[in-house]
């Protein structure tokens, strides 16, 4: 392994930092909260006592720090309690979320590095003439789209008006595949399902589309600077004295030099996609974890809302973990 | 006068037409329109016309003074949360990266935990957390973006210290002060002055956001992402102006804020002067 | 002859103005023999060396002149056509070595490279080649599966010398070899290039600012100033006769141990010209300690002065 043990340790370490300021910060800020979530569940016309047992049983009326070395405590074993609303533990709440969001933020990914960076190597390569100049202003304008408002059209629009598309879900009715990963895509294939395969990846499209604009912007813009610095580059120069043909220049030298940064900037993305996503859910009504957290909150179901930002932490830690590692890979400089 | 390239002359121009456009807009617009954003002066969901320039929404209020009234909203929140998160980020970076040692670490670990988190979810969970006020809201979204401008004013300060350094060794005594109050200087405000620009623009994109969620502004008062949401099952039947409308305003003010950001950029880097490009 | 440049132009077309880097230069590099090309920073050596391959980047460009090689001029020449004359028969070892590695190859793959563009050998003889070359220049064979940032700068200097050999080039140009190097490898490089000279019978361009390299190694010397060259000579009677008042300000500046104890060296007032706006006349006389009313508004005609001795000054004309 190029990448040293220490290195990965050190990034858990700091995941686990983020964690626990995090979590400290959303537990404090949620018991500052006005509305109690007992009250909440029972509705209004609730008996005092009926609320005060309740608040009991939720463990509520203990003191604030005892409720937070509770938390905390729990945690570390893997218990994040349940949630105040369905009663299901949250783990299992967000298990069954989170496949869904890492899904609709891996294909947006995917989407966002096609789109973005082809054009970003064309604005390098023509840098200063007209296509350059367009594809600029084609990233500015994806960049400043609202992803909200992208997304409803393109579901009224696109799916309402024409019918070629989805307009909502993750699958339409009785074509789920059977849950096994939670990816409903990967669901079809392992268990052969080719019609719902077609549908998960129909019903995938809008909202990858959606977000895709805005983030293909950022991956263009970026695959360009570094297209343009590392031309620059004394060996670029040295491999044209070479006699390399232009096409050979740029594909085996530039291309794989620039390549290196732009590789981590697109993990980061993806990290950042994973929260981006939550506006997108709502749209198309997607259970993701974007939808969790939201509902969580309005229920002010406190477990399901920390478990949301633990997750979300875990996830972005683990996302750039991996990202450095293969780019530990990819890069010889990176060395023991 | 400098020769600037075409399309920097195109950003910066379309840029400042826009802003400019919409801050008279807003700070005129309540003048010269016939209805105010809370009156009911027309028929329920009234597609454009003469006397609704762009539609009435589901309870028959114009939708054109809603938007340039919920314009204030969004735009004030997006200079308080800008000029919030610039003030914190940039003396806690600029003294961070100058004092350095301990501190300066411990304060760059916690920036960096911060900054590796989704800028949406922590607006969210704060915003959601805190409460809809016009306070809160600038303070959700202005803490997500306090890493950049620390990141980047302490990595000025640590090449302002290296610049002493140096200079105090080549003893130039006090011009080496001028020089680095000249050189030094226009760097933090040229990248300041774009920082800015850009953090206006996703702020709004961030504040409306919030809004389309249902956390932010809440109606009746007029806010462009409030009132998108609220349009969103008239659209469906039909009533496009409802959500077309806030949504293209949403639009143009962070397209004008973000040409503008880079218009300045590259202005300064044709001037030779450092900057921070995004 | 191997090369002869005739009048050689290479402006850059900036934002500022026209920089005239090389405004009318001729020379010519005899086969087997070792031309120095000396001069300050920013006086249009290193552009000369770009323009001759036809890698002069934008803003700049070739604007007029000839250069021929082996009757062909290559400065009218095609992309497709210079290609093949790049490093296949002229080759070039850049300034900065430092970079000029790709960082993300192993440094046989980029040596076997310059060679399997231009042969259609087999690659695994490519290869075998590179690392004869490799230890031509003194490195290890072993170390040819390395990537360049395990190279030390002197190393680096070095493989891009096999690397500029690899190709069995007739002319190969030294763009300041050693400036980045400190005195011992200096030495080194400088001994393993004249070797390799004499046993490949190479013509050699070497552009440098350091004196002590020319008078080490060149058998000829081109003195530039301010894009033109001002006197061209033989290594020896330069030194010992220069007769530019640059030429000679410039060995007058130089530290030799042959000197007596308490000379002083001489150093030319002033600071190189705006190549943007030149001075008229002669470009050196703001700085010439010897300047007449003519050097202030004509330029002096390149003549030959003595037997192979070529100078660009009033003071002969």
């Amino acid at each position: 392994m190029r990448v040293p043990l220490r290195y990965i340790l050190l990034r858990i370490l700091m995941g686990v930092l983020m964690l626990l300021i995090l979590l400290t910060v959303v537990f404090f800020l949620l018991h500052i909260l006005p509305g109690d979530p007992a009250r909440e569940m029972l509705g209004e016309h609730a008996l005092p006592s009926q609320v005060d047992e309740l608040r009991h049983y939720l463990g509520l009326d203990k003191p604030l720090y005892v409720q937070y070395v509770d938390f905390m405590t729990n945690m570390f074993h893997g218990n994040l309690g349940s949630s105040f609303y369905s009663g299901e533990t949250t783990v299992n709440e967000l298990l069954y979320a989170l496949p869904c969001t890492m899904e609709l933020s891996i294909s947006a990914l995917v989407l966002s590095v096609i789109i973005g960076l082809p054009l970003g190597m064309a604005g390098a390569l023509k840098k200063g003439k007209v296509p350059d100049f367009v594809i600029r202003i084609f990233s500015l304008g994806s960049f400043s789209i609202p992803i909200f408002w992208l997304a409803v059209m393109l579901q009224v629009y696109v799916a309402l008006h024409t019918g070629i598309l989805p307009i909502q879900g993750r699958n339409s009715f009785m074509l789920a595949p059977p849950r096994i990963t939670g990816f409903v895509t990967l669901d079809s294939i392992l268990t052969g399902k080719w019609s719902s395969l077609i549908d998960s990846l129909a019903h995938l499209l809008l909202p990858s589309v959606a977000i895709s604009f805005f983030y293909s912007a950022i991956i263009s813009r970026v695959s360009r600077a570094n297209m343009i610095e590392t031309l620059r580059e004394d060996y670029i120069l040295a491999a044209r004295a070479k006699g390399l043909t232009e096409n050979k220049i740029v594909y085996k030298h530039a291309f794989r030099n620039a390549m290196l940064p732009v590789f981590t900037i697109i993990g980061m993305q993806l990290a950042e996609l994973i929260g981006g996503a939550i506006v997108t859910e709502t749209v198309f009504n997607l259970p993701g974890m974007g939808s969790l957290l939201m509902q969580s909150i309005f229920r002010r179901d406190y477990p399901v809302i920390q478990g949301c930002v633990a997750a979300y932490a875990i996830s972005i830690v683990v996302v750039t973990t991996i990202v450095d590692c293969i780019y530990g890979f990819l890069d010889p400089r990176v060395s023991i | 006068m400098h020769e600037y390239s075409k399309s920097t002359a195109f950003s910066i121009l379309i840029g400042a037409i826009i802003v400019i456009g919409l801050f008279s807009m807003m700070i005129f617009g309540p003048f010269i329109l016939s209805y105010g954003p809370l009156e009911i002066g027309g028929n329920a969901l009234a597609p454009p016309s003469l006397n609704h320039l762009m539609g009435t929404d589901s309870v028959g209020r114009d939708v054109l003074s809603r938007i340039m009234w919920g314009g204030r909203y969004s735009f004030l929140i997006a200079m308080i949360a800008v000029g919030m998160s610039s003030l914190i980020g940039t003396f806690s970076g600029i003294a961070s990266g100058y004092v350095g040692g301990k501190i300066d670490r411990l304060l760059t670990l916690l920036v960096d935990c911060l900054y590796a988190f989704p800028i949406y979810i922590m607006a969210v969970t704060v915003a959601a957390i805190l409460g809809p006020t016009v306070v809160n809201l600038a303070f959700s979204v202005g803490i997500a973006y306090i890493p950049r401008y620390f990141k980047v004013m302490r990595s000025i300060a640590l090449s302002v210290k290296e610049k002493m350094f140096i200079e105090a060794e080549k003893c130039l005594g006090a011009g080496s002060f001028y020089i680095i109050y000249h050189h030094i200087l226009p760097y933090i405000i040229s990248s300041t002055i774009v920082l800015i620009s850009m953090g206006v623009a996703q702020s709004i994109l961030m504040v409306s956001g919030l809004g389309f969620l249902g956390i932010g502004i809440q109606a009746p008062t007029p806010e462009w992402g409030t009132d998108l949401s609220s349009g969103r099952n008239y659209f469906f039947n039909g009533a496009w102006w409802v959500v077309f409308f806030p949504g293209l305003m949403i639009f143009l003010a962070v397209l004008g804020f973000n040409l503008l950001g880079e218009g300045l950029n590259a202005i300064f880097q044709e001037r030779g002067v450092e900057t921070y490009g995004t | 002859m191997a090369l002869k440049v005739n009048n050689l132009r290479t402006y850059y077309f900036t934002f500022r103005g026209v920089v005239k880097a090389v405004d009318g230069i001729s020379f010519e590099l005899q086969e087997g023999s070792i031309l120095g090309l000396a001069g300050e920073s920013a006086c249009g050596k290193s552009t000369t060396a770009f323009s001759l391959m036809k890698l002069v980047s934008p803003p700049g460009r070739v604007v007029s002149g000839e250069a021929l090689f082996e009757g062909d001029n290559i400065i009218g020449m095609k992309e497709s056509e210079i290609r093949k004359i790049r490093w296949k028969k002229i080759s070039m070892v850049f300034q900065s070595s430092m970079n000029a590695l790709d960082p993300v190859f192993r440094i046989k793959d980029q040596i076997s490279e310059a060679i399997l563009t231009h042969e259609g050998i087999d690659k695994l003889e490519a290869e075998e080649r590179a690392k004869e070359f490799l230890e031509r220049v003194g490195i290890e064979r072993s170390r040819a599966n390395d990537y360049p940032h395990e190279f030390s700068g002197g190393m680096k200097q070095r493989v891009m010398i096999a690397m500029a050999l690899a190709t069995y080039p007739s002319i190969v140009i030294l763009d300041e070899p050693t400036s980045a190097l400190d005195v011992i490898v200096q030495a080194q490089i400088l001994k393993l290039i004249k070797n390799l000279q004499e046993e490949k019978r190479l013509s050699i361009i070497l552009i440098t600012h350091d004196l002590s390299v020319i008078s080490a190694v060149c058998d000829r010397v081109a003195i530039m100033y301010a894009g033109k060259i001002v006197e061209n000579s033989s290594a020896r009677t330069l030194f010992k006769h220069p007769q530019h008042p640059y030429s000679e300000g410039l060995i007058g500046s130089f530290p030799r141990l042959s000197q007596p104890r308490h000379s002083r060296l001489i150093s030319i007032s002033g600071a190189p010209p705006d190549l943007i706006d030149p001075p008229k006349g002669c470009r050196f006389h703001p700085r010439c300690p010897r300047a007449m009313e003519i050097c202030k508004r004509e330029e002096p005609v390149f003549t030959e002065t003595d037997e192979n001795h070529m100078v660009a000054c009033h003071l002969y004309t």
